[in-house]
């Protein structure tokens, strides 16, 4: 093709204009890295349509809609539900639009890289899903916004919640989450296998001796020793150091001192229990299954209970859900878990979420009134009835759903019962801290001088935060 | 026989020197006062200071190159030394640094996970660095053989690269489970019981150091390339004086290759102690069994992003960056007594 050029259009020469248009570009790369404010400008000039049915912050017609953004690890019927509790929430709030985002989930609960790098880059959401135990932990670091104020103006009170969920959302007396669910903890069998390997199925182990008796006429190893059904996985699941030393009623924190006490006699004598089971079964098998068991390899369908690989687990409430949905034919039962000299209900612990919004978030307001509606009567109840966990929210648990179904009902009736996790700033580290602990043991550590050095780091760690003063 | 000087030798190459050598004295002043002159060129020119149109020409250079120095002061050169100013701090990613001098490093020496981890890393390095120089290197001389199929073999033993080593992790956690993974059916046939791999304590750095043998392709293509660059003279030169396979091997192909290797073992330094994905998926970033698996990058990773100890982080960060270094310059310093570019000396 023949090239035309365009005489009388030269104003500039070739080289001025790359060399102008080299300079723009490194002045536009230059103020792109210097600006702080975000690119993307949250407000929207386009007013709403309709009144506002809710309540708690009326909205004006006229208003510009805000738009937030939300942020949560959930799948499956989780995120459904959530999705349906924004979709309400949004129905009921004209002025507010929120703008879900799935965050991969990684290591567990236990740390929120993502969600830390988002603060730590001026860029983080309104609104997140957050596991309950480590809110002091983030609050004490800085990461939580204090919603304490806005509670007080929206009238969300404490005696909504139930106390254990609300003083976990708490740090030194300020509010920095809100309660969302919670799970309890017992010892789950599968009746059937009791039947077929000839034990009553109406007589599930009474105590941890019977537990380990049970357990050895349970497993079956192939001729290689190796084991291809438990009896009682004893690391598997919720079989956390804090199940064991609760059912041997230990105690984690001093509640004079606040002094974290992992090395506590009786938890050291759980532990005990705990190290002669692994030896029994050989922790070379014990090694297998957490190998076998990384990161989320057996969960759901590949739980080793629903596939029989395993005849008794301590697990939650959440398996209620679960067995109706994988295995509808099977007959399970879930005790509380066998303690030292009898059935042991206060070894359960609950857990849960909350909401938080994060620090440095554009429009705490509106964050703050859609987690009062994500974690209020509503939100609570429409996610707790699609997922099968229990409402923190005294008012919504009180519904007599929740105690329909017996096994269901067996989970609720431990809240009373069950404990917490120490609410400590440094709840993250104590957790992995217990977790590398309970390998160590598997290993043949001692208990009492390894719990003792978890006792140590994460009090020194709680000093320097000055916790205790 | 007489040597070049060396001046002479770098601006003009092995060929001139040998005619150098077999010039007359005459020439051979010429010569000299050629290149002499040609060296001090550029020295008057800088004593006189540039001209208006050199100095134009370096400020375009620098407006054309500035989006890449920019790039290269803001994202890398900043927060080097941003980390190495963390590194005596604490400091959580959001609340002010505080001060704390050398707090931190002397944490680590009381740290026993940052000993461990520092020798599962070495442990690591050490054992699998060799392997993969004799194993990337074996493969690429049978595959450098002129065996029937060797495009489909270079093929196999590449492919295993091209996955990313996520994917690459995930699989081996099935391959490998010590219970039900397909590893250990041989030894099922055997009616012995397999390894338990990556489960217990005893096998699982081995387990590493093997797995990392399977990526190994990008090496083995290096070592290839290196393989057909000897030149064939050389090999025809060695079999007429007589020398078998062997000898012509250690003579010919394994000299040659020195630069290779030290390219390998120089990059796989750096690797060995920056070895995070595989092992952090592996066992979920725990390190388990019995801390076994806990490298150094994952304690790392752990401290910043688990923990909030950026600071803490910072430091073991610039304490691996000196540990590389020290070893990367050791082996540079022995380069020069083994590695041999063809007569030429870059030392």
């Amino acid at each position: 093709m023949p090239k035309r050029i365009p005489q009388a259009g030269r104003a500039i020469s070739r080289r001025s204009f790359l060399t102008g248009l080299a300079g723009f570009s490194s002045a536009a790369l230059l103020a792109a890295c210097g600006s702080t404010t975000p690119a993307g400008d949250s407000g929207s000039t386009s007013a709403p349509t309709g009144d506002s049915g809710s309540t708690n912050a009326p909205a004006q017609n006229g208003q510009a809609v805000i738009t937030i953004e939300l942020w949560d690890q959930q799948t499956g019927l989780a995120e459904e539900a959530t999705k349906q509790i924004i979709a309400d929430f949004e129905a009921q709030n004209p002025d507010i639009k929120i703008n879900r985002t799935y965050i991969a989930q990684t290591e567990g609960t236990q740390s929120d890289q993502k969600l830390l790098t988002a603060i730590a880059g001026g860029a983080p959401p309104d609104v997140y899903k957050f596991d309950r135990f480590i809110v002091s932990q983030f609050a004490a670091q800085d990461f939580l916004t204090d919603l304490t104020d806005l509670a007080a103006q929206g009238g969300v009170k404490e005696d909504d919640y139930f106390p254990f969920a609300w003083e976990e959302a708490n740090y030194k007396g300020r509010l920095f989450a809100l309660p969302f669910d919670t799970d309890t903890r017992q010892l789950w069998y599968n009746k059937d296998i009791f039947k077929e390997a000839g034990l009553d199925p109406e007589k599930p182990p009474q105590n941890a001796q019977e537990l380990l008796q049970m357990a050895q006429e349970l497993t079956i190893r192939d001729n290689n020793d190796r084991i291809t059904r438990w009896g009682y996985i004893p690391h598997g699941d919720q079989a956390w150091i804090y199940t064991y030393g609760f059912a041997w009623k230990g105690e984690f924190q001093d509640p004079n001192t606040k002094r974290i006490t992992c090395a506590h006699p009786n938890v050291v004598e759980s532990m005990k229990w705990f190290q002669n089971y692994a030896n029994t079964f050989g922790v070379d098998n014990l090694d297998a299954f957490t190998a076998a068991c990384t990161g989320s390899a057996c969960n759901d369908t590949n739980d080793y209970f629903w596939t029989g690989q395993a005849v008794m687990v301590v697990s939650g409430n959440w398996k209620v859900a679960q067995a109706k949905k994988y295995k509808p034919d099977v007959q399970y039962g879930a005790v509380p878990f066998p303690g030292p000299d009898g059935p042991a209900p206060h070894a359960s612990w609950a857990g849960g979420w909350s909401w938080v919004v994060p620090k440095g978030a554009k429009n705490p307001e509106a964050a703050w009134r859609a987690i009062s509606y994500i974690c209020g009567p509503e939100g609570q109840n429409t996610f707790c009835k699609t997922v099968g966990n229990i409402p923190t929210n005294k008012a919504v648990a009180a519904d007599p759903y929740y105690s329909q179904d017996p096994l269901a009902k067996a989970f609720i009736d431990l809240l009373p019962v069950s404990h917490t996790r120490p609410p400590i700033p440094a709840g993250s580290l104590l957790w992995d801290e217990l977790y590398k602990a309970r390998a160590d043991i598997i290993h043949g550590q001692d208990p009492e001088t390894r719990l003792k050095a978890v006792d140590d780091l994460v009090n020194a760690e709680l000093e320097k935060l000055g916790f205790f003063s | 026989m007489s040597v070049c000087p060396a001046e002479y030798f770098r601006s003009a190459g092995q060929r001139f020197c040998d005619s150098y050598q077999a010039s007359t004295g005459e020439q051979r002043k010429a010569w000299l006062r050629m290149t002499a002159s040609m060296q001090s060129a550029p020295e008057i020119r800088s004593r006189q200071g540039w001209s208006r149109h050199t100095w134009r020409h370096f400020r375009n250079g620098i407006i054309f190159a500035s989006p890449w120095i920019i790039g290269l002061l803001l994202f890398w050169i900043f927060p080097i030394l941003a980390s190495l100013y963390y590194s005596f701090t604490e400091f959580n990613a959001i609340q002010t640094p505080r001060w704390v001098g050398m707090d931190n490093f002397i944490a680590m020496v009381k740290d026993t996970i940052f000993w461990t981890a520092a020798y599962n890393t070495l442990w690591f390095a050490v054992v699998s660095i060799p392997l993969a120089i004799v194993w990337a290197f074996g493969l690429a001389l049978v595959l450098n053989r002129r065996i029937h199929g060797r495009i489909v073999y270079r093929t196999i033993y590449f492919l295993p690269t091209l996955v990313p080593s996520v994917a690459l992790a995930l699989v081996w956690i099935y391959l490998f489970n010590p219970a039900t993974g397909l590893i250990n059916v041989p030894f099922d046939w055997l009616g012995i019981r397999g390894p338990c791999w990556n489960a217990c304590a005893a096998w699982s750095r081995p387990t590493m150091v093997l797995l990392a043998m399977w990526i190994i392709g990008g090496q083995v293509v290096l070592y290839l390339a290196g393989l057909q660059d000897v030149p064939q003279e050389l090999y025809d030169a060695a079999a007429v004086d007589g020398a078998n396979v062997f000898q012509q091997f250690r003579s010919v192909t394994l000299p040659m290759m020195t630069p290779v290797i030290f390219y390998h073992l120089v990059t796989s330094v750096i690797g060995a102690f920056q070895f995070f994905e595989i092992p952090y998926i592996m066992t979920g970033g725990t390190g388990a069994p019995d801390n076994t698996l806990m490298f150094y990058s994952i304690y790392l990773f752990k401290n910043a992003f688990a923990y909030f100890k950026m600071g803490y982080a910072s430091a073991l960060a610039w304490v691996m960056f000196i540990v590389i270094l020290a070893i990367t310059l050791v082996i540079f310093r022995s380069a020069r007594h083994w590695v041999y570019y063809g007569g030429a000396d870059f030392t």
